[in-house]
């Protein structure tokens, strides 16, 4: 049976659950591992009992390698990236691809150069509702889109874990990436043009330097329009983990795709958790559903030598987006979105 | 994974829900779909030819090849019995779909053949893989909610359904197709055995379009251990219901409580045809292939085989929801408390 090796590179929170996703899928080798963090290594080590590289580039010198993910933090994607291309390794890079228009012309020319194949993970691609939405639409279901309202939040929490990480507006890379990719993929068309304001305070009063809430008006080149909203400043106790809704309102008729929740609740001991998101579930020490399905694709594009389903061009466009709502929040203007 | 070897995989019955298990095996990188078989010879073909894959002439000619190391058995409930003594005969691993059969007798037998022949037998309970119910059944396990003192739980669907289904399960055919999913669902959870039943149906609906079945079963289960729950199942919503299936699970403990929407609404339409629900909550769809629940059902049997684990859901775990199923069958007959079998 054909196999992948694969190694991981950045075994945080995130890069932990790639590597659960790949431990159990029959066509992957997992052969082992990187990370900076000396602790955060012997743990996944004796968890998972796979090998853990000294460096980064001795994992990259392995030929045992054919492709790697990478889940390093979002302000360091770039070099394990330009080190994987150099070493021909195939890439899965987390989102966002980068923080910078420039840094993903950099990967992008890099993997192309080194004729190896580059996929975002954008996750939300491998969710039923939206590629059913998607058929929808694609099938005329709602008519041509008039417009569409689309909501991500996190609890406070979520923020302070990422506290660090130097890039006041950090709520556009975390979560709008994810937005913005999913309504041009539905919309089947790019944002031109932004406004968008951002609240701040509540997270900067308990000493953390990010925005607590960005608010941004899209115009689609077809001229569609999009409301967009992320924060991440619900109360720890919020019940619901990632609150997060799509509606697409068309000619012909709307569309609603509701994540939070998910149908399971619990109530206990005067905490009320919406348990059951389809994102990354964990059964039986297992990941389920769409992260399972983001690396099984992966993989299996790879062994069958057949295109990603996600372009390095559509990892990149979500940035340029993304500059142009930073700028916009600057200014305080409507800005054009660089192409 | 590490010693993983593919599994090479038939399918036995391979009408609506059958054709699902062949496209699954042929998508997941650890099983090779050999072929099919169904004594529809049209519907044979057609699936055998959309898939690319061996349309055998016989149950005998699929389990004679011995390049097969198991089998789904998908053929309809009131048929289980001979293709799994069939398959055991033959030395093939088997997963059975639900109801495991429609008589203790039947249970029995099936139990028997596959020990007798060293082979794997896996019932497919779906619902023990849906996401949201194994995180429920975490918190249970765990005592989030303290001891369940009593669960609600119904699955409800449009008569579409009873039309398609129609008496092939007897005149309370429902009890068999749709029921047992939560009589093995709620003892699982419990991690219980119902011992007493109570229950009534009411009929008529469906019989005047002509379909012999009765329209909805309601029952009072009493668990071993002084749990108790309480089930509607019903197959009269109309036709233009937004979903394929309405069903809820709702568990109150001592110390606390969890509510499962297991039809689970997140994706909607609304259009000049109407309004429908289109997030499929067992069995979605990624291009062209399944996701979760049935999927990671058929992936468990598959690394069963490969790695000669023991199967999660078993006969006897199979014969537990039929014993439950009867006492109903049972108490509606007789209008008193009846007590299940063991």
């Amino acid at each position: 049976m054909q196999k992948l090796n694969v190694a991981v590179i950045g075994v945080g929170w995130f890069g932990e659950l790639h590597i659960q996703v790949y431990s159990s899928l029959p066509q992957v080798n997992l052969v082992g591992f990187f990370d900076e963090n000396l602790q955060r290594m012997e743990d996944i080590s004796n968890r998972y009992h796979i090998r853990a590289f000294q460096t980064i580039d001795e994992l990259l010198e392995s030929s045992l390698i054919d492709a790697v993910s990478i889940c390093t933090g979002d302000q360091n994607h770039l070099s394990p990236v330009l080190k994987a291309c150099r070493a021909g390794k195939h890439v899965l890079v987390e989102k966002p691809m980068a923080r910078t228009i420039e840094d993903c012309d950099i990967m992008i020319d890099a993997a192309q150069k080194a004729g190896i194949k580059l996929m975002p993970g954008h996750l939300l691609r491998f969710n039923n509702s939206f590629i059913v939405a998607k058929d929808r639409i694609f099938k005329g279901e709602i008519g041509s889109l008039s417009h569409i309202y689309t909501h991500r939040s996190l609890p406070k929490s979520a923020a302070h874990r990422i506290s660090d990480w130097g890039e006041y507006h950090s709520i556009l890379f975390h979560l709008a990436v994810h937005d913005i990719d999913i309504i041009s993929w539905l919309a089947d068309d790019m944002i031109v043009e932004v406004y968008a304001d951002f609240h701040s305070g509540i997270l900067e009063s308990e000493g953390i330097a990010l925005s607590d809430a960005v608010l941004s008006l899209l115009r689609f080149k077809r001229g569609a329009l999009s409301l967009m909203e992320q924060s991440w400043v619900h109360p720890d106790n919020y019940p619901i983990l990632v609150e997060a809704q799509t509606q697409l309102t068309g000619s012909k008729g709307k569309i609603e795709i509701d994540l939070s929740g998910r149908g399971g609740v619990s109530y206990t001991n005067n905490a009320v958790h919406h348990f059951a998101e389809t994102y990354w579930p964990v059964i039986d020490g297992q990941t389920s559903c769409d992260l399972r399905n983001e690396l099984d694709v992966f993989t299996k594009c790879l062994l069958a030598e057949d295109p990603l389903p996600i372009t390095m061009e559509e990892g990149r466009y979500p940035i340029c987006v993304v500059t142009a709502i930073i700028e916009s929040l600057k200014n305080q203007k409507k800005t054009y979105v660089m192409s | 994974m590490k010693n993983f070897q593919q599994v090479n995989v038939g399918v036995i019955g391979v009408g609506w829900f059958g054709e699902k298990h062949a496209q699954v095996y042929n998508n997941l990188s650890g099983s090779n779909l050999i072929g099919v078989f169904d004594t529809n010879t049209e519907t044979k073909n057609r699936v055998a030819s959309a898939l690319g894959v061996q349309s055998f002439s016989t149950i005998n000619d699929l389990l004679a090849d011995d390049s097969i190391d198991a089998v789904s058995i998908c053929v309809k409930d009131q048929y289980h019995l001979q293709p799994v003594l069939a398959a055991a005969k033959a030395g093939k691993h088997i997963m059975l779909e639900k109801p495991m059969a429609l008589n203790l007798e039947e249970c029995n037998e099936m139990i028997n053949a596959v020990k007798a022949a060293g082979v794997k037998l896996m019932l497919g309970h779906l619902l023990r893989f849906n996401q949201r119910i194994v995180r429920a059944s975490y918190k249970i396990r765990a005592g989030e909610i303290g001891d369940i003192r009593h669960i609600y739980a119904r699955r409800n669907m449009p008569t579409s359904a009873p039309r398609h289904v129609g008496d092939s399960c007897g005149f309370h055919s429902m009890l068999f197709h749709g029921a047992v999913h939560e009589l093995d669902l709620l003892q699982w959870l419990a991690n219980d055995d119902i011992v007493e039943v109570f229950a009534r149906h009411q009929s008529g609906i469906m019989e005047s379009e002509n379909v012999h079945v009765s329209d909805t079963i309601l029952t009072y289960l009493q668990f071993r251990n002084g749990a108790a729950a309480i089930t509607e199942h019903s197959w009269i919503y109309p036709d233009n219901f937004p979903a394929m299936v309405d069903a809820r699970t709702d568990i109150t403990g001592t110390h606390g409580r969890i509510e499962l929407d297991l039809g689970f609404r997140g994706g909607r339409i609304y259009n000049e045809k109407g309004v429908e629900y289109f997030e499929n909550p067992h069995w979605p769809v990624i291009d062209d292939w399944y996701s979760c629940d049935l999927r990671d059902e058929l992936e468990t049997f598959i690394k069963c085989v490969s790695l000669d684990l023991p199967v999660p859901v078993t006969g006897a775990d199979g014969r537990r929801a039929i014993a439950v199923a009867l006492a109903i069958e049972a108490s509606m007959n007789s209008k008193k408390v009846e007590q299940v079998e063991s």
